[in-house]
């Protein structure tokens, strides 16, 4: 497989990905442009890899970690207010319907219990690849996971 | 149950996916900016491999010709035994610098010192560029060279791709750098911002930080680019021999260097401008398995590698201004 086939198989998925993870299209979209140039850049190490999907996803989910950290987005954080970080993707979800609560709450979760959220019940992984892709143990993503739902039930009930 | 809403919430909004056409070719066209500006920031870092070479000889005219402690001897031949005479007849010198980081050949640039004496060049091979690697691969990208078969082979390389011979070949590595760069005080980086003082760990950064060089930053080659020009003139104004002996362990020399050193153990080029080379803009050449490798000079390749040969750089450089990355006046 070349660079070009796995765009053209993977590309929009990834997408999808990045949407569920960041919450918000701009933010997904430079999250998932920085990623891929990368992969471009260093193909042949993708290339080598087991599953270069599992890999190039597991690139993707710790540029996200990293966001801050890094410089890449510091464009995006300029363009919102600087001290929020990734506060616009709240103002987002807050403008749109009462319905959409829950997408709203995502976005204040740990980006690591965020992201395990979406491995789980948007991509419908086993514990095992969601832990492959997050760096940690299974047991880790567990914890994770019911730690998530169980902030997001308290939510629920408070309303 | 919040599992099953999570679900639904998740897949109500694949609306806010962005259209695939667009992305894709935001994520090519950056690929290739940040192909070409690794070539520009690499061209750069030139200038300071200069420096160090600048720097060999007048370690070599203070020691008398004697062993030196502070530059390693790639092979196992002695230094000169007999004091140093430099030759009465200058001749036109090509140098090549490799600059490695991490053992890895990150720079590769030809160092051209005319007959004439009245300026230095720098002419930048692209690491990535598309080469025949002597007795290893008739396709393969530069710095493969060096992983092969070290300074020696990468020699080999660049002479099968410009014709050129040698008079010697020098390795420098980023720690020599940093301590050159310590040794000096520090150079002044000067942005629309203002000026700032870096030390050697700064600079090694900058040169080092292509990698994570972003697009939203304003020209991000330019500061390297200036740094190491302000290292360079510093470097001449400090005293080069001093330097030397700080940097020396990461500086190498193969044989014909050091015999290299007692032809040109006094030539002075404090003053003279040091004129940076680079290909005007990048050509990829793709390659079947997706990699891309880059073009060496296209289209102006045999023109530049004659008039090195010829001593004739300079009248390149007036028929190709675009092709200057930099000078740098060494005061």
């Amino acid at each position: 497989m070349d660079y070009a086939e796995f765009a053209d198989s993977r590309l929009a998925a990834l997408s999808r990905y990045a949407v569920m993870l960041t919450g918000d299209p701009h933010l997904a979209q430079d999250l998932v442009q920085e990623t891929m140039v990368r992969v471009q850049l260093n193909w042949r190490r993708v290339s080598k890899a087991d599953s270069p999907d599992r890999y190039v996803r597991r690139m993707l989910t710790n540029q996200y970690f990293d966001w801050r950290r890094g410089s890449w987005l510091r464009r995006v954080l300029l363009r919102a207010d600087p001290d929020e970080g990734v506060a616009a993707t709240v103002d987002h979800a807050e403008a749109t319907a009462d319905r959409d609560q829950i997408w709203a709450w995502l976005s204040r979760l740990p980006r690591r219990q965020r992201a395990a959220l979406v491995l789980r019940f948007y991509e419908d992984l086993p514990d095992a690849e969601i832990a492959e892709i997050l760096g940690c143990a299974v047991g880790t993503v567990r914890a994770s996971i019911s730690r998530a739902l169980t902030t997001l039930r308290a939510q629920l009930v408070e309303v | 149950m919040i599992e099953n809403e999570l679900r639904e919430t998740f897949a109500r909004h694949e609306h806010l996916v962005p259209d695939q056409g667009p992305l894709r070719q935001a994520i090519e066209v950056t690929t290739v900016r940040r192909r070409r500006r690794r070539l520009v920031v690499r061209s750069a870092g030139a200038a300071l491999a200069v420096t160090a070479v600048l720097a060999v000889p007048a370690l070599f005219n203070y020691t008398g010709g004697s062993a030196a402690p502070a530059v390693e001897v790639a092979s196992s031949a002695s230094p000169p035994e007999t004091p140093v005479t430099p030759v009465a007849a200058a001749r036109p010198l090509n140098v090549l610098v490799i600059g490695v980081d991490q053992g890895r050949a990150d720079t590769v640039v030809i160092a051209h010192v005319p007959a004439a004496r009245d300026a230095v060049y720098l002419v930048s091979l692209p690491r990535d560029g598309h080469v025949v690697v002597p007795q290893y691969s008739a396709g393969e990208k530069l710095s493969v060279a060096y992983d092969a078969g070290g300074a020696d082979l990468m020699r080999r390389t660049v002479r099968e791709l410009t014709g050129l011979t040698f008079d010697g070949t020098v390795t420098v590595s980023y720690p020599a750098v940093k301590a050159l760069t310590d040794e000096v005080g520090g150079v002044q980086l000067c942005l629309d911002a203002g000026c700032e003082n870096l030390d050697g760990a700064d600079a090694t950064a900058l040169l080092r930080a292509r990698h994570q060089v972003r697009d939203g930053d304003a020209s991000p080659d330019r500061p390297a680019q200036r740094c190491l020009g302000a290292l360079a003139a510093k470097a001449a104004d400090a005293g080069l021999l001093a330097l030397i002996q700080i940097g020396g362990d990461g500086v190498t020399l193969d044989d014909a260097g050091l015999k290299l050193l007692g032809e040109v153990g006094d030539i002075d080029l404090a003053g003279e401008p040091v004129v940076g080379i680079g290909a005007p803009r990048y050509s990829a050449i793709p390659l079947d398995d997706g990699e891309i490798r880059e073009q060496v000079y296209p289209g102006t390749a045999d023109a530049l590698f004659t008039a090195i040969a010829d001593d004739s750089l300079a009248a390149f450089v007036a028929a190709h201004p675009d092709h200057v990355t930099g000078q740098q006046p060494q005061r």
